[in-house]
C-alpha cells in the first residue's frame, strides 16, 4: 500500500521531520474528530480535543518517550487523547454546563469504535484504487449504507449480478488489505 | 513578506482581519474610507503570474454578474502586489468574519436541500456559459472558489483564469482536474470542459458532504430516490471518456433542470408541510366564512353549500344533520383556530429560518424551538378539538391540490372527529 506506516511515521517525528508532523497531523485528525463525534462534543470543543491532544505529543517529546517496549502506539494514543477528553470533562463541570460527559464509562467503546472505523476508511481508501468505480460505489451502497442489493442495481443501473460480483470481489480485496494493514502496522492493531 | 496587522492601512484601506492564507499569499478583510467592505488578496511573488488573471476578468470578463467583482490593484508596502475584490457576506452571527463560502457553508450547516442546491449549480454554470463563450475559462471552480454576495452566487479566485488552448494544465486543484488534465498535458490547450469537470465534482462534494478525493464514495445519509437522479449528473459530468461528458454548460444546465422535475415527480423534493396546513388554514378560514355568512341561523331542510373553488361539485355537507356537524365544527373551532394558526406559523417560521442560511441564530437554538414547536403541534392534535381543526385542514388541503378521492376520505375523518367530540360532550354532561 503506497502510505506510510505509522512505524516509519514515528521515527519521522522523532527525528522532528516537519513533513512527518504534517502527515501525522492529517493522518490522526479524523480519528480524534471521530472520537469526539462519539461523545458528542460541540465543534468548538473537538476542535479542542484535536489541537490539545497534537500539542501534548508534539511537545515535551512524547513521541520521543513512546517506548514500543512498553505497548503499542494505539495505546499510547488512547492514554493521550483520555486524558485530555477527563480535562475537558472536567472544564466542562467547572463552567457548570449541564452537558456531562461519561468518560469513564464510555471511553473504551467509543475509542474503540472510532479506532475500527478509522480503520475501514483507511481500507476503503486503498480499496478505492484498486477497482473499477462503480464496483466500488456499489460496495459502498451495500456496505456502509446497507442498501439491499436489488436497490443498489437499481440505482446504479446495473444487474443483480454485477452487484453480487461486485461485492464478492471488494470484500476478499477489503479482507486482504486488512490483513496487510494488521502486518504493516503492528501498531494499529485492534 | 510581512502579514498585515488589524489597523494597518494601505492606500486608504484599513485591514480589518485575516481571512485566510496560503502558497499564494494572504487574503484579508479591508475597509475603505466610506466602510464599505472588500476582500484584499496580497500575492506571493510566485504567485504574480495570477495578475495576468486578474486583468483579464477586469478587462474582458468585467460585464459577467456571477464574477466577483475586481476593483483595482495595488502594491503593498513589502512590494507584493495586490487586488481588491468584491467581498463575500458574512456567515457568522457575531462579530467575527466568517466568508460566505459554499464550503463553509457546507462545513457549517451540512447538506442543503436539492433545490437550492440545483439553484447554485445553475447559477455557476450561467457564469461558466458566459466565460467560456468570451473564449475564456476558469481553471479553479471549487466550493472555497463559491462566494455568495448579497446573497448571490458568485464565482471568485481568477488567478487561473486563461484563453482557451492556453499553455499546460500544470496549475489548479488537482481533484477537481479530470485525469488527462492532471496527468499529461492536454491537446490543444485549456478546454472548457475543465470548467464543466470541476462543476460536476462540486455538485458530488456538496450532496454527499464528501471531500473531492473521495469520488465516488456515496455520503452517509443520502435518500436512495435523489441519489440515483443527482448521481446520474455528476457522473456524466466526472466520466473518464472526455466524449461522454457535457460538451457545455447549456447541456449541463439542461440535465439539472430535468433531474429537478424528476425529484419533484417523486415528491423528493422536500414539501414544506407547515406552509401547506397555512395555506389549507387560509382556504378553511375562507370557507367557514362564506358559510358563517349564508347561514340564515335557522336549520334549512337541505344545505347545501358548494365549497368555494369546488371544480367536482362536491357538496361539503347535504342535510340538516351534517349542517349540524358543520356549526359544531365552527364554534369548536373557534379559538382553537388561532392557536392553530399560531402553531403552524411558528414551525413554518423556524423550518423556513433553517433552510435558508446564512443563519442569523445560532443553528441549535433554532432547532430546539423548533422541536418545541412540533412538541405542542403533537399534543394539540392529540385533542379532540384539536383533531377537528387539522381534520378540516387536511381536507382543506385535499380541495386545494384538487384531489377528490382524497377529499372524500378527509371529509369521512373530519365527521368521524366530529361525532366523537360530540359522543365525548354528551357522556361528560350525562356524567
Amino acid at each position: 500500500m503506497a502510505y506510510t506506516t505509522s512505524t516509519t511515521l514515528l521515527k519521522k517525528l522523532a527525528s522532528g521531520d516537519e513533513i512527518g508532523w504534517e502527515e501525522f497531523y492529517f493522518r490522526y485528525a479524523p480519528f480524534i474528530r471521530g472520537i469526539a463525534s462519539g461523545f458528542r462534543l460541540s465543534p468548538g470543543a473537538t476542535d479542542e480535543l484535536l489541537q490539545q491532544t497534537m500539542v501534548k505529543i508534539f511537545t515535551n517529546g512524547s513521541v520521543g518517550r513512546f517506548d514500543r517496549a512498553k505497548g503499542n502506539f494505539r495505546s499510547f494514543l488512547r492514554t493521550i487523547v483520555k486524558h485530555k477528553i477527563i480535562d475537558l470533562a472536567r472544564k466542562k463541570q467547572e463552567e457548570a454546563l449541564p452537558e456531562e460527559i461519561p468518560v469513564e464509562e464510555k471511553f473504551g467503546e467509543v475509542f474503540d469504535a472510532s479506532y475500527r472505523k478509522y480503520l475501514l476508511d483507511m481500507a476503503f481508501d486503498a480499496l478505492k484504487e484498486e477497482v473499477q468505480p462503480t464496483t466500488f460505489e456499489a460496495f459502498c451502497l451495500l456496505i456502509r449504507n446497507e442498501f439491499p442489493p436489488q436497490k443498489v442495481a437499481e440505482t446504479l443501473d446495473i444487474s443483480i449480478d454485477s452487484v453480487y460480483a461486485a461485492k464478492s470481489r471488494c470484500t476478499k480485496k477489503i479482507t486482504r488489505i486488512l490483513q496487510e494493514i494488521g502486518e504493516n502496522e503492528p501498531d494499529l492493531a485492534l | 513578506m510581512k502579514i498585515l496587522s488589524p489597523g494597518e492601512t494601505v492606500d486608504s484601506l484599513t485591514v480589518v482581519s485575516l481571512i485566510g492564507k496560503g502558497g499564494f499569499g494572504e487574503v484579508y478583510l479591508v475597509r475603505d474610507v466610506s466602510g464599505g467592505r472588500f476582500a484584499l488578496k496580497a500575492l506571493n511573488a510566485r504567485a504574480e503570474t495570477e495578475i495576468s488573471g486578474f486583468i483579464r476578468v477586469r478587462d474582458q470578463l468585467k460585464s459577467i454578474d456571477g464574477l466577483a467583482a475586481i476593483h483595482s490593484a495595488g502594491k503593498l508596502p513589502d512590494g507584493r502586489i495586490y487586488y481588491l475584490m468584491e467581498c463575500a457576506d458574512n456567515l457568522s452571527a457575531g462579530n467575527e468574519y466568517i466568508p460566505d463560502t459554499l464550503a463553509n457553508r457546507l462545513a457549517r450547516n451540512g447538506a442543503m436541500e436539492t433545490k437550492q442546491l440545483f439553484g447554485i449549480v445553475d447559477d455557476i454554470l450561467d457564469a461558466c456559459e458566459k466565460i467560456h463563450a468570451a473564449g475564456y475559462i476558469h481553471r479553479d471552480i471549487k466550493p472555497e472558489n463559491i462566494i455568495f454576495v448579497n446573497g448571490k452566487t458568485k464565482i471568485a479566485d481568477f488567478g487561473l483564469t486563461a484563453p482557451f488552448g492556453d499553455g499546460e494544465a500544470d496549475m489548479g486543484t488537482s481533484a477537481y482536474m479530470p485525469r488527462e488534465e492532471v496527468f499529461g498535458k492536454v491537446k490543444g490547450g485549456f478546454q472548457p470542459g475543465m470548467d464543466l469537470y470541476a462543476v460536476g465534482k462540486l455538485l458530488y462534494c456538496a450532496y454527499n458532504l464528501r471531500a473531492a478525493e473521495e469520488y465516488p464514495a456515496p455520503g452517509e445519509n443520502i435518500d436512495p430516490a435523489s441519489y440515483r437522479i443527482i448521481r446520474k449528473i455528476y457522473v456524466k459530468a466526472l466520466h473518464e471518456t472526455p466524449a461522454f461528458r457535457f460538451r457545455d454548460a447549456k447541456e449541463f444546465r439542461a440535465e439539472l433542470r430535468r433531474a429537478q422535475i424528476a425529484l419533484t415527480k417523486q415528491g423528493t423534493a422536500r414539501w414544506k408541510s407547515p406552509l401547506l396546513w397555512s395555506a389549507a388554514l387560509l382556504l378553511t378560514l375562507l370557507a367557514m366564512l362564506f358559510f358563517i355568512s349564508t347561514r340564515s341561523g335557522k336549520k334549512s331542510s337541505v344545505s347545501v353549500q358548494k365549497p368555494i373553488d369546488a371544480p367536482w361539485e362536491e357538496r361539503l355537507f347535504t342535510d340538516d344533520a351534517d349542517h349540524e356537524i358543520y356549526t359544531l365544527v365552527t364554534q369548536t373551532s373557534g379559538h382553537g383556530m388561532d392557536e392553530y394558526a399560531k402553531l403552524c406559523g411558528t414551525i413554518w417560521r423556524l423550518q423556513n429560518e433553517l433552510d435558508s442560511p446564512p443563519l442569523r441564530r445560532d443553528g441549535a437554538v433554532i432547532r430546539r424551538e423548533l422541536a418545541a414547536a412540533q412538541k405542542e403541534m403533537e399534543k394539540f392534535t392529540a385533542t379532540d378539538r384539536g383533531n377537528i381543526i387539522t381534520a378540516n385542514a387536511d381536507l382543506a388541503a385535499a380541495q386545494i391540490a384538487n384531489e377528490p378521492e382524497k377529499y372524500r376520505i378527509r371529509k369521512r375523518q373530519l365527521l368521524d372527529a366530529v361525532r366523537n367530540y360530540r359522543k365525548t360532550l354528551s357522556e361528560k354532561r350525562g356524567q
